[in-house]
């Protein structure tokens, strides 16, 4: 008996003692291919989500129906889908192989080849069966392409094509004479009206003041497109007369050749824009060892230069924990708290961008010595030497344009005024004149002090670029000074830089040496810096009503109520040396930190970017 | 001869012992702040929030409330501090058993220490909107919102590996509360003794 597939086989294809050709049409295997292809992009973009296809809007959902419908079925009749195949491909075993078939490749005895028109029957899909493909096909390829926000866009693009009001001048009603009522003054004018209030003060209705007013230029809601257009090239004609006429073309003229001149600025102003240039280099010098391995810190130095973004401005903790006996631990507490001074996002002052400052570890102690009596060498050896030259010619441009701008400007009001003469001469109209006049220097003025300001706020270069040296306090030689910091001058680039060499004690107590390092440490930024029981945070002290250290040590001793004696630690400034409690390992670890590190930060970047910063 | 070496041995181990006892104790007593004696003391917190009526909780929260307003209303935080402290105390020192009057100092103390960390949870920006857009009761709006401050802080304990202990293991939940704190403070801007107050001011009236 044979199978039911083997009779289908058979009354479709020929059939000789076991063994089979079957021929299948090109129609219906291309329908096939492509439904399947369809289907698996629409299930890989998740088209086919049923949570996606609920979600779809009900208004597509009736769209992508009709699309798939209508054009699916005119895909099918277009493309002569119905009918039988010119091509088909053929599976049979080798001897029975049509003659006319192109044989693609031969397989256990089975030879599978391409044929055209042949005598021979072809194995087709039912119709129905392809047009619901063609069907399908589409509605997977509307699917694909509409969403619910796109459909949205098709749905108004047509009112987006249409003319707005805006395009038109609005009517006279809407503009003339009326008043602004402001926001939520409604009450407050009615009650005006009926007398409860003499004065509407802030509601008072904003009159527009028709002088100030304008032509409208768009087109009347009543002017027919000819009329609207004529007036266009009307003025337009107009315009192009007047700015051949006037001086404008000199102006232009004069300008051109003015930043012809200085192209090398406008070159060096939009390179620096573009490749982002530093704006500052500042520079510290330490002995210390790096704080992390000497291949890692490279790596970061190198191939990661946002690193101390990630480090600084989001990572940044309050404190720093350190392992007892690390010979790093005096680097990791100076890199905390330089991060600190300089970058921590909490203060409220920011004064510089962390990839313009560098500190280089492992520095020989007379580094400084040596960089004010040869700098150039100095900074070609710690190879800053570009950076720092970028920053100095940076600060040349930025004066350079500010003259080129304020020459520019002169052209303009030169140009201005003669034309103003000319005009003036024949109408004799001397009183309007004067006024207009009046009015042009006033705005002249307003330029030229807007580009004096520009340039006062430019730093001075030695604001933009800093050097200093931060010592441990044991490297000291028999040349270096006795006392704590030591001050050097030099000039590079026409540029008189000083030079701060700070020699820091190295302290072993953790709390007591994180304190230290944030006093050294900021004296070598800013030596004006001074941090006093002024500008601390803590309650003013008031004899016989405050309590003295000893009592709060005692205080805070008691075994009940733990929590709320701790608030009397918002009073004790540690980095105002309140010793007793950095011998008091249990404090450090739940001293409030923030409240007095935010306030020191704050202090030392308000005197720190009097004279540091960038451009 | 032996037994004098014995004797001798003995002593010195018992006086080890004893001194090794006293300085270990000392050692508590001077420094509350200790790791272990942090956990304690939270511990002690949980069971107190749990073995009190919430009623009673709740009145001295009032009370607290009510003095702070009043009688320990100072620019000095000092003060203020010492003077809730003093009528904390002669407020436990009322109730009737030992045990709730201990009960009664330790949730007072997270209390004390909401009241006075109020101004940095809803600071005035925030007391002004949150005043403003309340129609009733601007106290209750301003509790509420407090309370959604602290479920926050919570929130975030809860989603961190800390918080991972059993329901009746309270060592564990103090533990993991502490180090919390610790880290948070260290990271953001707010005080230790807040974030444990808030936290456990939150978990102890959940009842």
């Amino acid at each position: 008996m044979r199978t039911r597939l083997e009779k289908d086989i058979i009354g479709h294809g020929e059939y000789f003692d076991d063994a089979a050709r079957l021929h299948f049409g090109a129609n219906s295997i291309s329908l096939f291919l492509i439904m399947f292809i369809s289907v698996v992009i629409a299930f890989n973009l998740d088209y086919l989500n049923g949570s996606y296809l609920k979600g779809l809007d009900t208004e597509l959902s009736f769209f992508i129906g009709l699309f798939s419908v209508l054009f699916g079925i005119s895909f099918y009749h277009y493309w002569r889908l119905g009918e039988k195949s010119v091509y088909y491909l053929s599976v049979s075993t080798t001897p029975y192989t049509p003659k006319d078939t192109i044989i693609l490749f031969n397989y256990k005895g089975y030879a599978v080849g391409v044929g055209y028109q042949a005598n021979v029957d072809i194995l087709e899909l039912p119709g129905l069966v392809r047009k619901l493909i063609c069907v399908g096909i589409l509605f997977n390829v509307a699917l694909v392409t509409l969403d619910n926000s796109g459909f949205e866009k098709l749905r108004t693009l047509p009112s987006e094509f249409a003319p707005s009001t805006s395009d038109f001048c609005p009517e006279e009603d809407d503009s003339a004479d009326s008043e602004i009522i402001p926001e939520g003054c409604e009450l407050i004018i009615r009650a005006h009206k009926l007398g409860y209030a003499k004065d509407l003060g802030v509601c008072e209705p904003k009159k527009i003041d028709p002088e100030k007013m304008q032509v409208c230029q768009k087109r009347r809601s009543d002017e027919p497109y000819l009329h609207y257009m004529s007036r266009l090239l009307v003025n337009s004609v107009e315009e192009q007369q007047a700015f051949f006429d006037n001086n404008k073309l000199k102006t232009i003229k004069d300008k051109f050749r003015l930043q012809l001149s200085n192209l090398d600025t406008l070159r060096d102003y939009q390179t620096y824009a573009i490749s982002a240039a530093p704006r500052a280099s500042h520079h510290v010098w330490t002995d210390l060892p790096y704080p992390d391995h000497y291949i890692i810190q490279k790596y970061r130095e190198y191939l990661d230069p946002n690193y101390c973004i990630e480090r600084f401005q989001k990572k940044q903790t309050n404190t720093i924990t350190l392992e007892t006996g690390d010979e790093r631990n005096n680097s990791k507490l100076l890199e905390h708290v330089y991060g600190q001074l300089l970058f921590n996002p909490k203060s409220k002052l920011t004064v510089g961008l962390c990839k313009e400052y560098k500190i280089h570890w492992n520095s020989e102690p007379d580094i400084c010595e040596r960089l004010a009596s040869n700098p150039k060498s100095v900074l070609q050896q710690a190879r800053v030497l570009p950076e720092v030259e970028r920053v100095l010619h940076r600060h040349d441009t930025a004066n350079a344009l500010l003259s080129l701008e304020e020459s520019i400007r002169d052209i303009e009001n030169v140009n201005e005024k003669s034309e103003e003469k000319k005009q003036d001469a024949p109408d004799n109209v001397a009183g309007l004149a004067s006024g207009e006049t009046n009015l042009i220097s006033k705005g002249q003025i307003d330029v030229k002090s807007k580009i004096a300001k520009g340039k006062q706020q430019i730093r001075k270069k030695n604001e933009l670029v800093s050097f200093q040296c931060f010592m441990t306090a044991n490297t000291m030689t028999a040349n270096t000074p006795t006392q704590k910091s030591n001050v050097s001058n030099f000039k590079f680039r026409d540029t008189e830089f000083t030079v701060t060499t700070r020699y820091f004690p190295l302290l072993e107590n953790n709390g007591e040496s994180q304190i230290s390092m944030y006093n050294q440490f900021s004296k070598v930024l800013e030596d004006r810096f001074h941090y006093s029981q002024l500008t601390s945070r803590s309650d003013v002290i008031i004899e016989g009503v405050s309590s003295e250290a000893a009592d709060n040590e005692k205080f805070l001793q008691a075994p009940s109520y733990l929590f709320t004696r701790l608030d009397i630690l918002r009073n004790v400034d540690i980095f105002l040396g309140n010793n007793w409690v950095l011998e008091r390992d249990d404090l450090l670890v739940v001293y409030p930190y923030h409240v007095h590190l935010q306030n020191y930060v704050n202090k030392f970047r308000e005197k720190y970017q009097e004279r540091h910063g960038r451009l | 001869m032996k037994r004098l070496s014995l004797y001798i041995k003995l002593f010195i181990s018992l006086s080890m012992t004893l001194s090794l006892v006293t300085v270990s104790f000392g050692s508590g007593a001077a420094q509350p702040y200790l790791d272990e004696n942090r956990v304690a003391y939270i511990e002690t917190v949980l069971q107190a929030f749990r073995q009190t009526k919430l009623q009673h909780i709740m009145n001295t929260y009032r009370y607290i409330n009510a003095v702070e307003r009043n009688n320990c209303r100072s620019a000095l935080s000092d003060l203020k501090v010492e003077c809730l402290l003093s009528f904390a105390k002669k407020n436990c020192s009322a109730t009737r058993s030992a045990r709730s009057s201990d009960h009664c100092e330790l949730y007072s103390d997270i209390v004390i220490v909401n009241k006075l960390s109020e101004n940095v949870f809803i600071n005035r920006s925030e007391r002004y909107r949150v005043t403003r857009n309340s129609s009733g009761d601007v106290r209750a709006a301003l509790t509420n919102r407090l309370q959604q401050k602290y479920g926050k802080l919570v929130t975030q304990f809860s989603l961190t590996p800390w918080s991972d202990c059993e329901k009746d293991d309270l060592p564990c939940l103090a533990t993991g509360l502490d180090q919390f704190c610790l880290d948070y403070t260290n990271s953001k801007s707010l005080s230790w003794q807040y974030c444990m107050s808030a936290s456990l001011w939150f978990i102890g009236t959940s009842k």
